[in-house]
């Protein structure tokens, strides 16, 4: 515990004082066009909107679900060798994969992994 | 010696390794895109008319980040933004201190661990630390107001939020076969023989999760070809408004990802600190503790227990050199993707691949 408490404080700091010193080292002066966004070279027209397509949130969601199945399989992975019922681990694993195996052909066959 | 004064040596002294090679990585990088792309590379450095191949570029790169304008534009959300590239930093850095960089030492008769933490989790807090560093580079995208960095920042998401999958999934193979997530337990089960001849490293164990492990973990590190977030010729990327060492804050870190990543492949796949036949405190028939070489067919090669340590610690570096010059020519000769192809990457093929890995092994230990 006290060597994680160290190095956590270790890093914040290191992190915060390298991405704060060229503020402190650096010039400061401002020009009208270092105020405006980066753009492609035309005047900008209307405010920054945060939209995207919904795929992204798509992916999240799919992210999510797939993730925690991954963790599920910590566990199971750690007692596997070393156990002596084999065979009922492995039924488990097998159930367990035909579950995610079905809802990943699902959402393949929906079209959810397509990207347009 | 006092614990706490050790603990915090040896992470400055991890930090200060960290430092010089992601330092001396943009150097590499520079050099081997150079002999690829038939250039030079930087040779313009120099110190008292002395250039010798650039070695002092990387100081000069740091010096000249260091003195640029830090400017926040008035149109970004300054807390975030200015906190984001911290984030990226901490979390992909903090890593190194569970890697284990040799056997624990003895020096007088205190046994020094060469690693700051060695918790029985060490595996899922690496994959957990490194996954956390996806937040500093989305609100770096979304604070910067701009639509290009927000794009780059929402594409680094989907994309490395993707991958973990695929790399998440390769990790089970190798946890059913050592059956452990501590690392310097996974690192001694790797010294250990297969048929008494065969090292039982990581890559010839679990060779698909190896391919697996390694497509995923590049294109968690953003980097060519999987460079769609920060796409040069397109959407620059999410870090498109910043400046100075903030900039350099997000461009190290691509780095010391790299770095990181180098260092887990050494200890998962090739046998950490390992070097193949050489023992240390092996208990012989007779009795007698030996350290040394013994090979498979029955020479011995005794060296002294310090001189062991040093060969394993040395080793580990020159591992861990190889994979990272191995990722740098990966980056310099693949084009990059296309972002459905990325996904379907992913998706179709590495996760299938993944399922399909741990099936297989399941069957292979049920069996032998």
């Amino acid at each position: 515990m006290l060597e994680i408490m160290i190095s956590i404080i270790f890093f914040v700091v290191i992190a915060f004082i390298s991405a704060n010193i060229s503020g402190v080292l650096g010039p400061k002066k401002t020009t009208p066009e270092k105020e405006t966004p980066f753009e492609c070279g035309v005047p900008i027209v209307e405010k920054f909107k945060p939209l995207y397509t919904p795929h992204y949130f798509f992916i999240a969601i799919l992210f999510l679900i797939f993730d925690i199945e991954a963790a599920y399989l910590f566990p199971w992975a750690l007692i596997y060798k070393t156990a002596k019922n084999k065979g009922e681990l492995l039924l488990i694993l097998g159930l367990f994969f035909i579950i995610i195996v079905l809802a990943f052909t699902y959402v393949w066959k929906k079209g959810g992994l397509e990207w347009e | 010696m006092n614990y706490t004064l050790l603990v915090l040596i040896k992470i400055i002294v991890l930090f200060a390794w960290l430092m010089i090679f992601a330092l001396y990585a943009t150097l590499a990088e520079r050099k081997v895109s150079a002999v690829i792309q038939d250039r030079h590379g930087a040779n313009r450095a120099k110190i008292l008319g002395i250039s010798s191949f650039g070695i002092f570029q990387p100081f000069a790169d740091a010096l000249k980040m260091l003195f640029k304008e830090d400017y926040i534009p008035p149109f970004t959300d300054k807390f975030m933004f200015k906190f984001a590239p911290v984030i990226t930093f901490f979390f992909s850095a903090l890593v190194i201190i569970a890697i284990p960089f040799g056997e624990p030492v003895k020096i007088g008769k205190e046994i020094i661990k060469l690693q700051v933490i060695d918790p029985d989790i060490a595996l899922l807090l690496i994959f957990a630390l490194s996954s956390m560093s996806i937040y500093g580079i989305i609100l770096g995208g979304w604070s910067s107001n701009n639509k290009y960095s927000f794009l780059g920042g929402m594409r680094a998401t989907s994309q490395i939020v993707s991958y973990e999958v695929a790399l998440i999934l390769s990790i089970i193979g190798l946890i059913m076969v050592y059956p452990s997530l501590r690392l310097s337990e996974i690192v001694n089960y790797q010294s250990t023989l297969l048929w008494g001849w065969i090292p039982k490293w990581g890559i010839l164990l679990q060779p698909l999760a190896f391919i697996i492990f390694i497509i995923a973990a590049i294109a968690e590190t953003k980097r060519a070809p999987f460079d769609l977030p920060e796409s040069e010729s397109e959407i620059i990327g999410f870090f498109l408004e910043y400046s100075g060492i903030r900039f350099g804050v997000y461009m190290l870190t691509d780095f010391v990802e790299t770095i990181m990543l180098s260092l887990i492949i050494t200890t998962l796949f090739f046998g950490g600190w390992n070097i193949p036949y050489l023992f240390s405190g092996l208990k012989l028939s007779n009795g007698t503790i030996f350290s040394g070489f013994v090979f498979p067919w029955g020479k011995q090669l005794a060296i002294s227990i310090n001189w062991v340590s040093i060969l394993q610690i040395i080793a580990f570096q020159i591992k861990t050199v190889i994979v990272f010059v191995f990722l740098l020519l990966v980056r310099w000769t693949f084009p990059r993707l296309r972002f459905d192809q990325l996904m379907e990457l992913g998706w179709k093929s590495l996760i299938p691949l993944a399922l399909f890995n741990i099936v297989v092994t399941a069957i292979i230990i049920a069996i032998v």
